[in-house]
């Protein structure tokens, strides 16, 4: 598990309670840091009476039941969780909302993963999403521990959305377009995962309200709630919100290569992975850079059903390319997925499933790459060498023979003295005694002396003595 | 000499103007335009005094002891008339008095008898009540509670002297003398009925005078003394428009069928049972400070069905709210020359 | 002369809002940035003069809701000669959820800071008799936690700053109980709020603000001793509001009023008490509404 970050927050709590200097919604207890600006918008953005969506449940999940994320006049950012805090202190009946904010520099949002819930979650574990009723005015700064490996939930979000819906939604948040998603419930992880489908650095531009009802005092980019009797719906028209109708099929377009690719990831319930690879520091997530990096993902995703010839290939395409942002990252990403894969076929492969491809793999080891190929080859050599030592020692020695000037010589020598022992470990009694003697003879112009050569070519002497032709 | 019930004889008070109620004088009465009532000469016979003061029930009370006074048995026979005149016969009967606030159907009820008594056809007037505090009652401690006694330095009129909180110079206008007598708190009701010697009614005796629920009857309640509809030319709410209080003999065709009248509008009443009442779970919902029940809507009660027979609410003891009067009355068995009684 | 009763409407494709004056699409209900419903706008065009707008202030609490449902509800029965006309649907919200509650015995629900969730009345009103002067007015019911974020931080919701800009009256309404039972809360929100509308009305720094405002002492039921003398009560216990009013209004006035004729206490879940209006009893609501409009 990875070691916690530590975020450094003002804070401010906005709630509803009677005091000597009145009563009502208002912020009844702050950091010192907090500035008059982010105040006034904290005021106007926090929800009020009965805004939130749901009854409180118990359950150890029952603290986290709204959430909502923007960015404030200073430039810093506001993460927000509200919850009910009982009855409505006049008793006129509904519920207290209260609602907790953290405050933090934009620079720091790398440092959470670009996941706002990661910061909430942290709020949970120091205690800051139990309703405080009677704290003293000025509130202390707060360290909050961030764990960026929690990989957020899937369980309502393919009840909530199906896959056309989903592209549709990420793509209207790339348009810059704000977006009612109404749900019946699961709306914080429905947020996050929706979240996780943008490339991180992007999120802070997508303010969004999770479990809250709309207002237009309150419009953030996003926004996910029950929309109860349509009630937010009735409003719409003629309204720059889009307003998603889950009921409604939607004509899937051709989706562009990096909705499908994080598509895939919703569909397969891979939150973790798509999650580490969408929060990388991005700098260029414009259209043509995340089809870029889209397709980048497809090919990685797709690499287990790959044939081995098209993933040289593909290596041989990415393996010197060179660029800025992540894309390198990502590169090395989809090599060493493919490295693995062709390590793993390889590993218990046949012949006759090795020999339409062998070639091509030694002269990738030979002419782009070796230090890719070496495992590879090794590991078909000694899965081969079981099956048939005599023509895996052949192979071996066009390896050898033609070595490429930037390899690894330990390693190449390694290779060699590996194949012979194997080689003459495992070469049966009844070897073809020409083959046996043509091998040893190539042997020798590489490896004179060598004790598994010597040992075959004693086999040689011996073997051929019925028709053998004496040097 | 028997009291007619069921009788719908118009009073012969003051008659409406122009076809209209006439509209509160309160509405244009600033203090240049008061007219208080004038000074009475008070009789100096005791027997005559007490006549004078309206204090019938306390006669007849001694009514052995007036009976030996010279002039006594005439003064006697008079006041027997008067309170005749004045109060009504409410037969026995069944109320089921809701003991939650919104009284919602099927939430509990109590059921309780109701004995006959006498009620007063009217509310106290102002020139009624005026008699009382000429008599000094705010100051005869003996008909006031111990637990009030601190207070009745606060039972002051707007200039100070003792009498209902409207008054001035302890004088009413005298423009609303046949008015219902308002401003007054439960107190200063308790101590006007104990003066004349009767009582207050108690909350369920009210009702059984606004509904008529009779023993013997179908099991009907009247919603109104006059029927089960609301009329809003039988009785003074907001609705009516008159705006204030209107004299207590007016709207005869909204009377109880025993002609006791305004039991529904122009002021609230006090009876003399605490105001008890919970919520819908069970919770007690009490006042700042103790609470009596008022009955029968005022002038400005704005809902109707808050001016029906059965509604409860109720009114801190020491509220003098200028929508708030009272009527008296008496148990039967103190009015023993009635026949049936 | 008798008038066309149709109007053609200028062909555009955005209309502003009465408000705040965004401009949102013709089909648009609600104003996007104000979230006040653009029939009011509507209606407005149909008519052949500006509406009125007069506003309900107070702190949170203090009875707006109450108040200005209770007073379009009498001003919808002709009370006082007057005759009121809703102007679409929504107008008749408030007034519903209002009578509603206190008929039930319930005060109405809080009136939530979100400002698409306010209430909006526009009434045609008029005296009903030949010849009286039509007003058409605006009356929003905002709530109290957003007049006081406004006022303690101007711009936070920029909607009650044009509001207050636009209104061609106010009626403040001050808690008449607590400032009986010795609170200076009332005198200072008050304070702050006359103080804010001088600063967001006044045209010149130096002449006295011509907007009439109407001081209510609302929960007056609790003090009865305003009724008699609401300028001598002001006077003694909002004297903060009296001297400001005094110096820097033209045309302002003391009321008192109330709703409930007596209140119960019980208590929820939470340990909250609960008032009950045990009776309704409304005693000065169309006093300062006729005042103010006196003086438009």
């Amino acid at each position: 598990m990875t070691p916690a970050e530590t975020l450094h927050c003002d804070q401010a709590i906005f709630t509803s309670v009677r005091g000597p200097m009145g009563e009502g919604y208002r912020i009844i207890a702050a950091s010192r840091g907090m500035r008059s600006d982010e105040k006034q918008a904290i005021t106007r953005l926090s929800p009020s009476h009965e805004a939130l969506c749901w009854q409180p449940a118990a359950g150890p999940d029952a603290s986290l039941y709204a959430a909502a994320f923007y960015p404030l006049p200073t430039g810093r950012l506001c993460v927000a969780y509200s919850c009910y805090a009982g009855a409505e202190h006049t008793a006129r009946g509904g519920h207290r909302v209260y609602t907790h904010n953290v405050v933090f520099d934009e620079q720091e949002f790398p440092r959470c993963g670009f996941n706002p819930f990661h910061v909430i979650r942290a709020m949970a574990v120091v205690g800051l999403t139990v309703p405080k009723l009677t704290p003293s005015a000025v509130l202390p700064e707060v360290l909050l521990p961030i764990k960026t490996d929690v990989a957020p939930r899937m369980d309502s979000f393919a009840k909530a959305l199906d896959s056309p819906h989903r592209r549709y939604v990420l793509q209207l948040l790339f348009d810059e377009r704000t977006i009612i998603v109404p749900v019946r419930d699961g709306w914080l992880e429905s947020t996050e995962l929706l979240l996780m489908g943008l490339p991180g650095p992007m999120r802070v531009k997508v303010s969004f309200g999770a479990g809250l009802r709309f207002s237009f005092g309150r419009c953030h980019r996003l926004h996910l709630f029950c929309d109860k009797k349509g009630a937010a719906r009735s409003r719409m028209a003629g309204q720059p919100v889009e307003y998603l109708d889950p009921a409604v099929t939607l004509t899937d377009g051709s989706p562009t290569a990096w909705l499908t690719f994080v598509d895939s990831h919703w569909s397969r319930a891979d939150c973790a992975v798509l999650a580490r690879r969408t929060s990388r520091p991005f700098t260029d997530f414009s259209n043509a850079a995340r089809e870029r990096i889209g397709k980048l993902y497809i090919a990685i995703n797709a690499v287990p059903l790959t044939a081995s010839l098209e993933l040289l290939s593909l290596a041989a395409k990415h393996i010197r390319a060179r660029s800025a942002d992540v894309d390198d990252e990502i590169r090395r990403e989809l090599l060493a997925e493919t490295q693995r894969t062709l390590l793993e076929r390889l590993t218990n492969i046949h012949w006759c499933d090795a020999q339409p491809f062998w070639s091509r793999l030694v002269a990738f080891w030979r002419l782009t790459d070796a230090a890719f190929a070496q495992p590879l080859l090794e590991a078909g050599l000694r899965s081969l060498v079981r099956e048939d030592p005599l023509a895996t020692a052949e192979a071996a020695i066009d390896v050898v023979s033609h070595t490429p000037a930037l390899i690894d010589r330990d390693r190449h020598e390694k290779l060699i003295d590996e194949v012979l022992n194997l080689m003459s470990a495992d070469l049966p009694g009844n070897a073809a005694p020409d083959r046996l003697t043509r091998l040893c003879s190539r042997w020798q112009s590489i490896r004179p002396g060598h004790p598994a050569l010597q040992k075959l070519l004693n086999r040689c002497s011996v073997a051929p003595t019925a028709n053998s032709t004496s040097r | 000499m028997t009291l007619r019930l069921f009788t719908r004889k118009k009073a012969g008070h003051q008659a409406r103007r122009n076809g209209r109620v006439p509209v509160h004088p309160s509405l244009e009465t600033q203090s240049a335009k008061y007219q208080p009532a004038p000074y009475e000469s008070v009789e100096d016979d005791k027997i005559k005094r007490n006549f004078q003061q309206g204090r019938f029930a306390m006669i007849l009370r001694d009514e052995q002891k007036w009976g030996a006074y010279s002039g006594g048995g005439e003064v006697i026979g008079n006041a027997k008339r008067e309170l005749e005149q004045r109060m009504a016969l409410v037969p026995a009967g069944t109320i089921a008095i809701a003991q939650t606030l919104s009284a919602a159907p099927g939430s509990a009820e109590e059921e309780i008898a109701v004995e006959p008594f006498l009620l007063d056809v009217h509310t106290v007037t102002h020139a009624r009540y005026q008699k009382f505090v000429d008599a000094g009652g705010y100051d005869a401690l003996e008909y006031w509670p111990e637990e009030i006694w601190p207070h009745l330095i606060e039972l002051k009129d707007l200039t100070g002297q003792p009498g209902p909180r409207l008054w001035r110079q302890a004088r009413h206008d005298s423009r609303l003398a046949d008015h219902p007598v308002v401003g007054v708190s439960w107190y200063e009701a308790q101590a006007y009925a104990l003066w004349i010697g009767q009582r207050l009614p108690s909350e369920v005796e009210w009702e059984m005078a606004a509904s008529w629920h009779l023993n013997n009857s179908t099991d009907m309640m009247r919603r109104f003394p006059w029927g089960d509809a609301m009329d809003k030319k039988r009785c003074n709410i907001w609705s009516s428009r008159a705006g204030g209080t209107i004299p207590v003999g007016e709207y005869s065709h909204g009377a109880a069928p025993n002609h006791v009248l305004q039991l529904v509008g122009n002021v609230w009443e006090w009876t003399d049972t605490e105001f008890a009442v919970t919520d819908d779970y069970g919770g007690p919902v009490v006042g700042e400070m103790p609470m009596y029940v008022v009955r029968g809507g005022a002038f400005d009660t704005y809902f109707e069905a808050q001016a029906t027979s059965h509604f409860r609410t109720g009114q801190i003891a020491l509220a003098r709210a200028q929508n708030t009067g009272f009527r008296c009355a008496m148990d039967l068995s103190e009015a023993s020359w009635i026949n049936g009684s | 002369m008798t008038r066309m009763a149709t109007i053609t409407l200028p062909k555009k494709t955005t209309l502003p809002c009465l408000i705040c004056e965004t401009q949102n699409q013709l089909e648009t209900l609600v104003c996007s940035t104000c979230g006040a419903p653009m029939a009011l706008i509507h209606e407005a065009l149909l008519l052949d003069r500006d509406p009125c707008i007069v506003t309900v202030v107070g702190d949170s609490n203090v009875g707006k809701t109450v108040y200005l449902g209770m007073l379009l509800d009498m001003l919808s029965k002709r009370a006082e000669d007057f005759e009121a006309v809703p102007k679409g649907a929504y107008s008749v919200n408030l007034q519903h959820t209002v009578i509603s509650y206190l008929s039930n015995r319930q005060f109405p629900p809080k009136t939530a800071m979100e400002i698409d969730d306010w209430h909006w009345a526009y009434y045609q009103v008029a005296r009903r008799k030949f010849g009286a002067k039509i007003y058409d007015l605006v009356m929003p019911d905002m709530a109290g936690e957003a007049i006081a974020a406004e006022v303690a931080n101007p711009k936070t919701f920029t909607v009650i700053r044009s509001l207050l800009e636009k209104s061609a009256g106010a009626i403040l309404l001050v808690d008449g109980a607590l400032a009986a039972a010795g609170s200076p809360q009332p005198d200072f929100f008050a304070l702050k709020l006359m103080t804010y509308l001088d600063g967001v009305m006044a045209s010149k720094r130096m002449s006295r603000l011509d907007t009439p405002v109407a001081v209510v002492l609302s929960k007056a039921d609790y003090c009865p001793a305003c009724f008699d003398d609401p300028r001598g009560f002001a006077q003694t216990n909002l004297n903060r509001l009296w001297n400001l009013c005094e110096s820097r209004f033209a045309h302002f006035e003391f009321f008192a009023a109330t709703v409930v004729g007596a209140l119960g206490y019980g208590s929820d879940e939470s340990r909250n008490v609960v008032p009950y209006p045990l009776h309704i009893a409304p005693r000065g609501i169309l006093e300062p509404f006729e005042w103010v409009l006196s003086k438009l």
